[in-house]
């Protein structure tokens, strides 16, 4: 068995760890519809669903690439470039989303200030992890697409699968970089206006 | 939790129209604030202490010029023209 290939299984593994995560999550998600008070003043709904959602966008992304790491040496007939990082990274990813998970379910909110959306909480659906794990994503994505496009430059070859997920590893680099706001205008800019902000038609901030 | 033009957690209400919600008025009765804005302030930094609903809206910990944020914000997002969304609160607000 290529050494790919043990990854792929390690990154299976922990997919199914995290869909058990996002079942778990999801179910007690549901029970906060039945029972409102459930662990009220404790973890809000609002952060369980977090939960779901975020291990649902991993053990997703980690199968995916569990399933290429696999089928990888077989495609191109080669070792894989770059395996040793890979191997690296995988154990970085894991502990990034445990941390991300554990600061989700004990900090839950920060102030409204950048750092909240450097270290706790971006509050935006579905991509609410922080923007050191949103960069720390684009560096294991960035590795995986070097493993791909390295193995196959030194391969000599590719085949029509590989070509079509090469170009797809693109997108996929820069999708957690919309973490990033392109402009001036979409950063925070709550100046911290007193109580006379309220009374005039205007919110603070620019509009 | 809450949720604007439809898209959100979905656990609580839709608060696009929040700030035109008759109900406001009988809230500033029970805060004691001057104004509806007021009221809101009061409510947001320690909603439970004004639970409305078998769901209650956590305490978040926001200061009192975050609530007032808050609040300037979701006026501004009443003033938007959401062609009747959502559906069901002009019929709330005929209701009444």
């Amino acid at each position: 068995m290529y050494r790919a290939q043990t990854l792929a299984l390690k990154y299976f593994a922990a997919a199914i760890t995290f869909f058990g995560v996002m079942t778990i999550t999801g179910l007690l998600s549901s029970y906060y519809y039945l029972n409102p008070e459930f662990l009220f003043g404790i973890l809000p709904f609002n952060i369980m669903k977090i939960l779901h959602i975020n291990t649902l966008v991993i053990w997703l992304l980690m199968g995916f690439m569990g399933s290429i790491y696999w089928f990888l040496p077989g495609e191109l007939g080669r070792v894989t470039v770059g395996i040793r990082a890979a191997e690296v990274l995988f154990y970085v990813f894991c502990a990034a989303v445990a941390v991300v998970a554990v600061v989700f379910i004990f900090v839950q909110y920060g102030g409204s200030n950048e750092a909240t959306l450097w270290l706790i909480n971006q509050g935006r659906k579905y991509v609410e992890a922080p923007r050191w794990a949103a960069l720390g994503i684009v560096v294991v994505m960035v590795v995986f697409a070097y493993n791909v496009i390295g193995t196959a430059i030194a391969a000599r070859k590719t085949t029509g699968i590989i070509t079509v997920l090469m170009i797809d590893l693109i997108p996929l680099i820069l999708l957690y970089l919309i973490a990033f706001p392109a402009s001036e205008t979409c950063r925070l800019t709550y100046s911290g206006g007193g109580g006379s902000s309220i009374s005039g038609s205007r919110p603070p901030g620019r509009f | 939790m809450s949720h604007l033009f439809g898209n959100g957690a979905y656990y609580a209400p839709d608060l696009t129209k929040a700030w035109l919600d008759p109900d406001w008025e009988g809230w500033q009765a029970v805060t004691g604030a001057d104004t509806r804005e007021g009221a809101m302030v009061k409510f947001l930094m320690d909603p439970e202490q004004y639970r409305t609903w078998t769901r209650t809206m956590p305490n978040l910990g926001i200061t009192e010029a975050e609530a007032q944020a808050v609040v300037a914000y979701l006026k501004w997002m009443a003033a938007v023209d959401t062609n009747g969304f959502p559906p069901n609160f002009n019929q709330i607000a005929q209701k009444r």
